[in-house]
């Protein structure tokens, strides 16, 4: 089931509320844990079953490991039983035509089909599990409480990735208040609107812009910013919906996103990207293999390691393993001293940053190499395009708003003028209705990132 | 207090509309779009596990929305207005008319189309009169996006059909020609265009006495797909008691048809009421024609409305729809011999041909 949908919109989300807000409070997380099953059960009824069985294995993991903590064998042996869930079934048939193409074998594909949210959540119960081991946490006694944790539908297929820590408390303690409850329904619909009218809207820009034959360079460089501008809020609008949805519900999930697209180096840009995944990887792989403690040369190695990983882990293909080492050679250029030039001045990095992360994204989108070969063949022409033209005159405010949006222009003259928030509440309902006329006439617009 | 009244608007939109949409009584058909409207999904195990009834439920949901056509309407007048796009969904208004946006030439659409048609071609006698026409979508009257090459996709097609003689009819038509909100041409607007197939096929253009009928208001297909209001087209079609002895025999269901099937006004598309719509192989015997010539055309949905013109022309018409029979099948409906074999085919059918067999 999607946020994005009438199904969700106006059917399960305010039965939910019904359901939760007349439930007394020490059943309320019960509530929640049912419709959260229920919820990936409408989207992905099959693999339901692996999800409950994993969920079961991380607590009956947890409370073991608690009673050898430091036992390093044990975490890996557990560790291991989790991720090769995840390399089966997002990664199997990947390796395996990677194989036969490297070393011209034949072994046959399974043709696995990947649950949905597989790698947040495996994520999820493996810092639960190394937190444990490292004594930051302790294990979960109530099998409710850790199946919530995880399965907590807000967050469950998209993130933003949580930490047992950060939430533990509000599994028992959860304050409600009408403001709250407001803020949260503020929040979600804006990242509604986010992702139906301006994601969308940017990704049929792509496609109808890759069907051009010589798109030339204009065009090429009007891809990447649709390109960029459609992921950067696909992901931040369902970010958004999942943190306004954890509000209303009284819990507080860990921001995703902070303007990426206003940062002025690569290294800034990803501590204001996908916040969540850029600490997971930071504190479970990068500080354990010696972060930048010992020397340059290995600094670079744990660079290099975390950002294959990352690169893989947002698909299994040749183009996000791609996109993953161009991150890590710019990172690394910018520890070896890039950084300190671009902080001396922040409009120069600001323009060095959006080239290198519209090429990315670029890299990202499209996931045929000869696709991606012919595009940045065409772009060789500078001659103007009067089909680019169009698209661009006809895109032009979307592509404005889409600008202004990812910038915290907005939010300053929000925060400039208290006395006009009153009017986001109005805005915010007419943006719902707006998005309901979206999607009534859309046809189906997935989540980019649901397919990890 | 203020928050609790903000709350309180929030949840009766949510509330509101699940009660409403729960209470309010499923529609069976969508006028606007001419098509059937999905209704609530039967519940069987195996398909819920298959996630069918899932993606059925969601299809429902869209579909049975309450006042889904307005809301759909507004979404379109948003991006029409407010973010000035220039076409929603591929179709663009201009001057009161709604137009499809032709994308560049599909040349492997061009090379599928060019190659059936040659495929056909050789099946007729070396000496058989073989022509082809494009029929110009609307959009070539009005210049808004010019990525289609119309003269280039001539050329090309006059060069791979080498076989076939080209008849220019792009001269016959205007903008006017086309209905306003539908993609087809006007049946009181292309007379000419009949006139000059017809003698460019060496052949006499007959003209017969008839009287012209009118059904409004006519919402064509772009109506539907754009839901905005617009002002109605008028379908007109020129009846006669010379079509009183005409017999159209449909192939595929062995019955005879009448030549404007007025059931049809009541339906999804009331075009179809030119030789009842979509048909396989049609076969039209003219008794009362002053020559002996027979004509095949391999045809899309314009022709339905041309041939009525052409009809006092011939003893003959079999008309072909190659998107719903398989040239293979031909052979034993189709005389081969020597008379004038027309392919006659739009500019829209021409650059997404993977419907042809």
């Amino acid at each position: 089931m999607l946020f994005s949908s009438i199904t969700f919109l106006y059917y399960f989300f305010p039965l939910l509320l019904i359901c939760y807000f007349i439930t007394p409070m020490k059943y309320r997380n019960h509530v929640l844990l049912l419709c959260s099953v229920l919820f990936y059960f409408y989207g992905e009824p099959k693999f339901l079953i692996l999800l409950i069985l994993l969920i079961l294995f991380s607590f009956i993991a947890g409370k073991y490991l608690e009673q050898h903590i430091g036992n390093k064998k044990l975490l890996s042996c557990l560790l291991c039983v989790l991720f090769a869930f995840l390399f089966f079934f997002k990664y199997y048939d990947f390796a395996i035509y990677t194989i036969n193409g490297l070393f011209q074998q034949q072994i046959p594909l399974l043709y696995v089909l990947m649950p949905i949210g597989i790698s947040f959540y495996t994520f999820q119960m493996s810092s639960y599990l190394i937190d444990i081991y490292r004594g930051e946490v302790k294990a979960s006694k109530s099998i409710i409480n850790f199946s919530l944790y995880v399965m907590m539908f807000p967050q469950l297929i998209a993130g933003p990735i949580v930490r047992y820590q950060n939430i533990e408390r509000q599994l028992t303690h959860r304050h409600y208040c009408f403001h709250s409850f407001n803020e949260g329904m503020c929040r979600f619909i804006v990242g509604l609107s986010k992702k139906v009218i301006l994601a969308d809207a940017f990704g049929l820009l792509c496609e109808e812009l890759l069907i051009i034959p010589n798109i030339g360079f204009f065009g090429g460089c009007l891809f990447a910013i649709s390109a960029t501008l459609q992921i950067y809020f696909d992901f931040s609008g369902y970010s958004d919906m999942a943190i306004g949805l954890g509000q209303i519900f009284g819990f507080h999930l860990p921001e995703n996103f902070k303007y990426p697209l206003a940062a002025a180096s690569i290294t800034e840009f990803w501590q204001r990207w996908h916040m969540t995944l850029s600490s997971w990887f930071k504190d479970y792989v990068y500080i354990p293999l010696g972060g930048n403690r010992k020397g340059i040369r290995r600094q670079v190695f744990n660079i290099a390691i975390v950002w294959f990983l990352t690169g893989l882990w947002h698909g299994a293909a040749w183009n996000f393993i791609l996109w993953g080492v161009l991150y890590a050679i710019l990172l690394i250029i910018e520890k070896l001293g890039l950084r300190n030039f671009l902080e001396q001045s922040r409009g120069t990095g600001h323009v060095y940053t959006l080239c290198f992360v519209f090429l990315s994204f670029v890299i990202f989108k499209i996931d045929d190499m000869d696709t991606l070969v012919e595009l940045f063949q065409n772009m060789q022409s500078f001659a103007w395009s009067n089909e680019v033209l169009y698209y661009l005159q006809s895109y032009a405010i979307y592509l404005f708003i889409g600008i202004m949006a990812a910038m915290p222009f907005a939010k300053k003259l929000y925060d400039r003028y208290p006395k006009f928030h009153f009017m986001k509440y109005i805005v915010c309902i007419a943006l719902l209705l707006v998005c309901t006329g979206y999607l009534l006439d859309g046809s189906f617009h997935p989540f980019l990132y649901f397919r990890f | 207090m203020k928050d609790k009244i903000i709350t309180c608007f929030f949840c009766s939109i949510f509330f509101g509309f699940l009660l409403i949409n729960i209470l309010s009584k499923d529609v069976s058909i969508s006028t606007s779009e001419r098509r059937k409207l999905a209704q609530f999904p039967d519940l069987q195990w195996d398909e819920v596990l298959d996630g069918e009834t899932m993606e059925d439920f969601e299809v429902y949901t869209i579909d049975q929305f309450i006042n889904r056509d307005q809301f759909r309407s507004m979404k379109n007048i948003i991006e029409l207005k407010f973010f000035q796009k220039k076409d929603v969904h591929g179709l663009y208004v201009k001057e009161d008319a709604i137009y499809q946006r032709m994308d560049a030439i599909n040349e492997s659409s061009l090379l599928n189309i060019t190659h059936k048609i040659n495929d056909l071609a050789n099946k007729f006698p070396e000496d058989s009169n073989l022509y082809f026409s494009v029929i110009p979508d609307k959009a070539y009257y009005q210049e808004v996006f010019q990525a289609f090459d119309y003269e280039e996709l001539v050329m090309n097609m006059s060069n791979q059909l080498s076989k076939l003689s080209y008849i220019d009819i792009f001269s016959t038509l205007h903008k006017e020609s086309y209905y306003r909100t539908d993609s087809h041409w006007k049946q009181e607007k292309i007379e000419q265009t009949a006139r000059t197939l017809i003698e460019t096929m060496q052949n006499s253009y007959e003209i017969i006495p008839g009287e012209w009928k009118t059904f409004t208001p006519f919402y064509g297909v772009y109506y539907g797909q754009l839901g905005l209001r617009m002002n109605a087209d008028e379908l007109r079609y020129k009846d006669s008691q010379y079509f009183d002895d005409v017999k159209v025999l449909d192939i595929e269901k062995n019955k005879y048809i009448d030549i404007y099937d007025e059931d049809k006004l009541s339906g999804f598309d009331p075009y179809e009421v030119f030789l009842s719509g979509a048909k396989p192989v049609l076969k039209i015997e003219n008794p009362l024609a002053k020559n002996d010539r027979s004509l095949i055309i391999f045809r899309d949905s314009f022709a339905s409305s041309l041939i009525p013109w052409m009809i006092p022309s011939y003893s003959s018409i079999t008309i072909v729809d190659t998107r719903y029979v398989y040239p293979d099948a031909l052979n034993d409906i189709l005389d081969y011999q020597e008379q004038d074999v027309l392919f006659l085919y739009s500019t829209t059918l021409i650059n997404q041909s993977n419907s042809m067999k």
